[in-house]
Formats: C-alpha cells, structure tokens, sequence
C-alpha cells in the first residue's frame, strides 16, 4: 500500500460526512443519486445526426441530471438487428432500465420480455407497436402518429381551401419509415372523408435531391394543391421546392426546425406538427428513476400532435432545437 | 472500342427527341420542355454530375472511392462552420477544399502503399468521415447564408443558365482537357489500363493513383459547396447512397469497373441520363413512392443496351 | 575520350539474387557487346527472367556490379536502365491492351506542347510514320487502334518500333516468339536482324534453340542460377547448345 492511503482515506470520509450533512437538508432524491446512480440505457433507433432528437437527447440528458440517472445513449442505425444487440448488451450489463424507439412492429417483442424478465424497466418512446399491449413495455410516451396524421390533414384542408377533387402529394425521406406509412394513414383517412386523392414520394433524406424529386412531381402534377411532408427534412424543403416549381400549392408537414419555423413566421408554410420531442426523452427517464427507486409505475403518455401555426410559433422559435 | 460512348450518346439523343417531340404534342399532361423543368433538370444535375466526374477520373485509373458522399456532407458543414466563424467566404472555400484534398491523399496513400483495395479503404474513409460530420454537427442542421455575390456566382443564372450547370460543363471541359489531353491524363488510362505495364515504362503509378483520389475528394467538396448554397442548410444524413450512384453514373457512362477507359462526355451524358429518368417519370406520374423500383430497372436495362450494342459494334 | 570498341555496351559481374530460400542468381557474369544479338538459353528456372528483370530495373540485386561501356553504374528504377539505354520487351508484351497504339508508343515519354498538354498530332505523324517505314507492320492505318485490337505479332512490332524510335541501345526480349504463330515469328526474327543493321543490341531470351541458333551471334546459357556456358556461333551447333541445357 501508498503511503498516502490513510491521508486519502480520511479524506474520503470527511467528504463522506459532508455529503451526509448536505444530505439531511435536502430532497431525499438528490442524495440517492449522489450515493447510487440509476443506470439506463437510452437507444435511438436512427444513425446519430438527426437533428430531430436534439430536443430529445437534451431531455433525457436534462432529467438524467435532475434526477441522478446514469443514462447511455446508443444508435440503432435503422437496422432492427443492431437494436436487438444493444437491448441484449443492455441486459448483460445489468442496466435497470431501457429506453427505446419500437419503431418495427414484432421485432423486438422477443427481447422486451427478455428485459422485462431480468427485472429490467422499459418503456418506449417516440413510436410504438400500433396494437396495443402488443408488448411487455410498460409504458409509450409519444406521438399519437394516426391522430396527428388527421390533424395536419384537417389544417391544410381548411388553410387551402381544398375541396373534393383536389389532390395532395406526401414526400417521405424514407418509404420504410414506420412514421411515415401511419401519418400518412391518418393523412389519408382524413383526405378520404372530404374526396381528395393522395399520394406518398420517395424523396431522399438529402436535401438536394430531395427538393429535386419534390420539384419534379409538381412539375408533373401542377394540380397539386398541398404538400405535406411526412418527416422533418421533406417538410424543410417543400416551400423551396413549390418555388422551383413555379407553383404555389399550400405547404405543411411534421416535426420542427430552425428552418421550418422560419417558413411559417414568412407566411411559406402553413403549419407543422409538433412532436414533443422534449418530453420523448425527458419522461421515460423520470419514470423510469421513479419505477427503479420506489416501485411507481410507469404510465402511458400521449405528447405532441400540436399544431404550429403563425400563431404559435414566435415561442417554438425562441427554443428550437433544445426545448422545441 | 470508341463504341460505348458512341452508344450512350446515340440511346440519350434518341430519348430526348422523344422527350421534346411527346412534349410538344401533349405540352399540358407532360411539361418536359417547360422553363420549369428544364431549369430543375439544370440545378439537380450538377450534384451528381461533378461527383461523377472525380470518381470517373479514379475510376479511369482502376481504384474506387466510397467516402465521396461523406466527403460532400462534411464539405457542406466545413463551408458552413469556417463562414459561420467569421471566415471570409472564399477563405473558407480553400480551406473546405484542402480539407478534401487531404481526405482524397489520405485515402489514395493508404490504398497504394498498403496494397488494399480501395473499396475497403474508402469504405473505412466513409465510416471515419461520416463519423467526424457527427461529431462536428453534434446532430444539428447547419445553415450558410453567404452574401449574394456568392451565391449568384455559384447558383444564380446567367443568360437564363442556371449556374450550376455552368460549373458543371466548365469543370467537365477541365476533366476532359486533364484526361484525353494531357501527359498526367494519359498515364491516368495506362495506370487503369494494366498496372504492371505502366510501372514497367516509368509511370509512378502510386503518384498518378493519389492525384486521382485527391481530384475524387475534391470534386466531391465542390458538389457539397454548390448543394449546400443552394439549399443553405446542410443535414447530418445527407449524401448516403452517392457514391454508389456516382459508380452507377459512370458505368452509365461507358466506363468500365475495371478500369482503363471512358471519356469525361459519357461521364457527363450518364448523370444527364440519370436524372432525365428520375424526372420523366416523375413527369409521367409514376408512383412516386415506388420510383426507386422503376430507377433500378431502366438503370439496368440501360447498361445492358449499351453493353450488348458495343459487343455488336465489336464483332 | 572514345571507347573501344571491343569494351562491352553492358557488362554484369557477380550478379547473385536470392528469393526468400531460392538462389534465383549466384555470381553471374552477363555481357552485351556492339552490335550483337545475345540468346539467353537455359530451362524454365534457370534464372534467365530474373536476369532480365535486373537489366531492366525492376529487381536489385542482392550482390553484383554493373559496367556501361566500362564505367560502373547503378540500375535501381526503370529509369535508370531507360537512362543506360535498355528497353525490355515482355512475355506479353509491355503494352496496355485498353489503349491505342500511339498512347501505348509513347507511354511515360510523352510529347507536349507545354503545361503537360499532350501534342497528339505531332505524335500521331511520328507514330505512322514509324509503324509504315521503318517496322514496316502490315494492316496498320491509324495511330489510334487500340493495342488490343492487335495481333501478337504486331504488338510485337509496336513495342519494337518504340525502341527503335527511342534509340535503345540494347534490347531485351523476353519470350517473344511464345505467343506467336509461325509466320510472325519469322517476321519478328526479320525485325531482329533489322535492329542490328540500325545498331541496337540485343538479348534474346527464348526455349527455342532453333530461333536462337538462327539469329543470334552469341550464347550464353544458365542452369540453376549459374552461367554455365557463353559461345559463338561459329564454335558451337544446335545439337551442342541442346546437350548443354539438358547434361545441367
């Protein structure tokens, strides 16, 4: 042994002491976590670099340190095996709680129950199974996608003045994305009721081509008469694209940026739907420190789906990209 | 075996009398010659089309290079970043461009001095370079508003041609003037054409395959330059699936994955073909949510064509 | 000061080459005199390639020394044997099947007309020229035919004509006749003998004794990496160059 172990030692229960003194004057919580962290381990289901969950990153990492959780982030890279590796490493490490995106109905059931098994929390966020108890989850929180679908559809119906007959194009970044096919089911179901046709465009998630392919169509289809862009980086470049075009359908869409809300402040677009990307990651983490600690269930949580409008976009402005 | 291009260029003009003639009979159900479109068409082919070009040279001398897509999404944030730190706008192009270059060596040296495919090499450039764009943009989208004189220079038009298109024809005649007409050109189709015997000459064939890979980068940050002041953001997820269509392009082309041949016009005539097909159908109202099916099968059909009429040609 | 005319254009002395375990070459002395035709005999790993690949530059021997015209010099790359005046003819020929004949002709010696832009019309009268009046290559009309179109023979013909325009002193020859039919082997030996009224040298490296007996001046043959025979043709027959190879 050093020399120093018994200076170091003292040292450490000082601190100890202080702690235990600091302790007793404050919130019972604060004091767990500086003894014992929860250990979660958080999966987004894309690549990392998607601008969508800035907000959600910087919730999960807020109530972490509210809270005292230890939370590790992962990427899935969109690819359902690689998820399915980071829940079962998730596991073997003993983590006490998941958080994660089930983005693919019926593949990660399995590992789910696994988790749950082991006596691990999980709860999913930002997309779910659409049947419901499908999973051994025990909790969602996040957007209703088919509800939300519905109201973006009714907002551009009434902004356009859109009657029976009308048509109306659905970009999408990725045609496999789970977000996509169930907006653009609330989309159309919406559409439907009022005799407008629909139609979904692969558009590409770069933005150069993107706005091409967006362009093209309504070059092809100038009776176009709104574009709703399924996804956040369609949604970004529709006004552009409509301008290139030389035509001036009404414009809309999902999710929230610096440059969407910019759109709408300009009068280009009319309106977007929020996801409440904030809570999708602050909530999970707080029930999941709640379940872990004193046993309180998780619960269900329906978040986003607001319409931003020019009405409300001025305060969304102010915090995109961290709260919004 | 001047054929291929011959080909190419015979089965393009073909489609675009096509094209203009079923345009001016039905000019309300299929708007191929509107302003409109034609001024798409113009501002979306460069894109593609100057990425094209650097990996056509590269791959003239036989190599690869899968980091060209990563390359123009990290020029697009370098451009973005340097202006947004107070650089002078075209200071921050040199700098974005160096970057690129040094990228392109980088990926050149590793393949010639360690003997390895450049397939794998670049795939590992493409990961790293991928991986940096993360970490740079912490996730977020990045915007770049240079002043006007900027972007009218660089997306603006003149005469009624879009700029864009005018970088683009500029930077092919300079890659055809490289390639067909110069001493380094030449050494890049022997270094392709059968290695062995270009060392054997005298060709310093690991010099002649950098250069390549350097011009491959840098085409690639000029694509990203042009795409990102066009657009004014950039995105983290942009520019998968590029360099697999910069290959497809040049094969299009008359290039060969063995390297060895093309011309700098059938590189210039695949990226025209490319989006010429992306856009009719879209005009013709295709499902757009399907495109990606009918891209793939005329994209094969169309390298089939040109393959079976060059053996015809050839017998 | 001028050289004698018997001092060797290229001499090799003590050339030794290992492989890993293989002696490819142990003390070889190798020369070239003016205006001679070499046959470079032996069986298959006798050595006879590796020899060649020194000349030209693209090996090193481990061992050895090299003399142009009496003074010592060094061949470590393949300009410097382009330098001391070797040119190498392949096996399959030292041409680039994907291009065209005039590309392949002036391969890594290019003319320009400044800032490294070819000057393709000035090389393409040269090529022509070449090709119709001195190598004399029938059913050759356009500098631009790519070499692959060619048959064996004319590639043959090609790589000759380049080392005549170039002014090689010495040429080696690599199994040239291996790939080719009867009728342009004879034309190649027709070439040989061409190359030698113009004063070029050269090693002829071939199985075919006959080929050799026919055009060359002098002989020398290895076995396993050892010279173990150099003679005129005047001293020696067919049947005693075909002993020699087989008793080793």
């Amino acid at each position: 042994m050093k020399k120093t172990s018994r200076r170091e030692a003292l040292a450490s229960m000082i601190a100890g002491s202080a702690a235990l003194v600091a302790a007793s004057t404050m919130p019972a919580g604060s004091a767990l976590a500086q003894e014992e962290k929860v250990n979660v381990t958080f999966i987004i289901y894309t690549a990392a670099g998607d601008p969508f969950w800035n907000p959600v990153i910087q919730g999960a990492q807020e109530a972490a340190k509210d809270r005292g959780v230890s939370v590790d982030i992962q990427y899935a890279d969109s690819d359902p095996v690689k998820q399915n590796n980071l829940i079962e490493t998730a596991i073997a490490n003993k983590v006490q709680g998941i958080a994660l995106v089930n983005w693919l109905p019926d593949a990660f059931t399995a590992n789910i129950a696994k988790a749950r098994a082991a006596g691990i929390a999980v709860i999913t966020f930002d997309t779910d199974d659409p049947k419901p108890n499908a999973t051994e989850s025990q909790a969602y929180v996040g957007q209703d996608f088919f509800a939300a679908g519905q109201r973006i559809a009714r907002k551009m119906v009434e902004a356009g003045d859109l009657k029976k007959g009308d048509h109306v194009v659905a970009p999408v970044e990725d045609p496999d994305a789970f977000y996509g096919t169930e907006r653009y089911r609330g989309i159309k179901a919406a559409l439907d009721e009022a005799g407008i046709t629909s139609e979904r465009l692969d558009a590409s998630p770069t933005m150069a081509t993107a706005m091409t392919r967006i362009s093209q169509y309504l070059v092809g289809r100038p009776d176009t008469k709104a574009v709703i862009g399924l996804g956040s980086v369609v949604t970004e470049v529709g006004p552009q694209a409509a301008a290139e075009a030389n035509v001036t359908p009404v414009i809309g869409g999902f999710d929230l940026s610096p440059g969407i809300i910019d759109s709408i402040l300009s009068g280009k677009m009319v309106a977007t739907v929020d996801s409440g990307a904030y809570y999708e990651g602050y909530m999970p983490i707080v029930m999941l420190y709640y379940f872990v600690k004193y046993g309180v269930p998780p619960s269900s949580i329906p978040i986003g789906g607001t319409v931003i409008d020019k009405s409300n976009a001025e305060l969304v402005k102010k915090w995109a990209g961290t709260y919004r | 075996m001047r054929q291929p291009i011959v080909n190419i260029c015979l089965f393009f003009f073909v489609l675009q009398v096509i094209c203009i003639v079923a345009s001016l009979l039905y000019p309300n159900d299929f708007r191929y010659v509107s302003q409109t479109n034609i001024g798409l068409l113009l501002r979306a082919i460069p894109v593609l089309g100057i990425i094209s070009l650097g990996v056509g040279v590269l791959m003239i001398t036989g190599e690869y290079d899968l980091s060209v897509g990563s390359v123009y999404t990290l020029a697009g944030y370098s451009i973005a970043l340097l202006f947004g730190m107070g650089l002078p706008v075209w200071l921050a192009v040199f700098a974005t461009l160096a970057i690129a270059a040094a990228i392109g060596v980088t990926n050149g040296l590793i393949t010639v001095k360690f003997a390895i495919p450049s397939f794998i090499a670049t795939m590992g450039a493409m990961l790293v370079v991928r991986g940096v764009v993360r970490w740079l943009s912490e996730g977020r989208t990045v915007s770049f508003k240079p002043d006007e004189t900027f972007s009218d220079l660089l997306t603006g038009s003149f005469y009624g041609i879009e700029a864009p298109f005018i970088w683009f024809i500029a930077l092919a005649l300079l890659t055809g003037l490289l390639v067909h007409k110069s001493k380094l050109g030449n050494h890049f189709y022997l270094v392709g054409g059968h290695e062995k015997t270009a060392i054997a000459v005298g060709i310093n064939s690991h010099r002649v395959k950098v250069i390549a890979f350097a011009l491959a980068s840098l085409a690639a940050a000029i694509a990203g330059i042009l795409s990102i002041t066009r657009v004014g953001t950039a995105t983290p997820a942009q520019g998968i699936g590029l360099e697999l269509k910069a290959i497809a392009v040049c094969v299009i082309g008359g290039l060969f994955l063995s390297g060895g041949r093309g011309t700098v016009l059938g590189i210039v005539v695949g990226a025209c073909l490319m989006y010429m097909v992306e856009d009719v159908l879209l005009l013709l109202r295709a499902p757009g949510f399907y495109l990606d099916v009918f891209v793939g099968a005329i994209l094969v059909v169309a390298v089939i064509l040109n393959t079976w009429l060059t053996r015809k040609a050839g017998k | 000061m001028t050289i004698p005319s018997s001092t060797p254009l290229l001499a090799l002395k003590g050339i030794s080459k290992q492989y890993g375990h293989v002696q490819a070459l142990s003390g070889v002395d190798f020369q070239i005199n003016r205006n001679e035709i070499v046959g470079l005999l032996g069986d298959n790993g006798a050595g006879k390639s590796t020899l060649v690949r020194i000349m030209s530059g693209v090996e090193f021997p481990d061992s050895g020394q090299v003399f142009r015209d009496g003074q010592p010099a060094t061949i470590k790359s393949r300009k410097d044997s382009e330098k001391l005046g070797i040119e190498t003819i392949y096996q399959d020929s030292a041409l680039v099947g994907s291009a065209s004949i005039m590309r392949n002709f002036f391969a890594g010696r290019e003319l320009t007309k400044g800032l490294g832009l070819l000057d393709t019309h000035k090389m393409n009268a040269i090529v022509m020229d070449i090709l119709v009046n001195m190598v004399r290559i029938s059913g050759i009309n356009s500098p631009d035919i790519l070499v692959e179109a060619l048959s064996g023979g004319q590639r043959q013909a090609v790589a000759i004509a380049r080392a005549v325009y170039f002014k090689t002193a010495m040429l080696l020859l690599d199994e040239p006749t291996s790939a080719l039919s009867v009728r342009e082997t004879a034309k190649l030996l027709e070439h040989l003998a061409e190359l030698k009224r113009e004063g070029v040298s050269a090693v002829f490296i071939t199985h075919n004794l006959y080929h050799a007996y026919e055009s060359c001046d002098r002989f020398t043959i290895l076995s396993r990496g050892q010279v173990i025979g150099s003679l005129a043709k005047a001293e020696t027959s067919v049947r005693e160059l075909n002993d020699l190879i087989v008793k080793y």
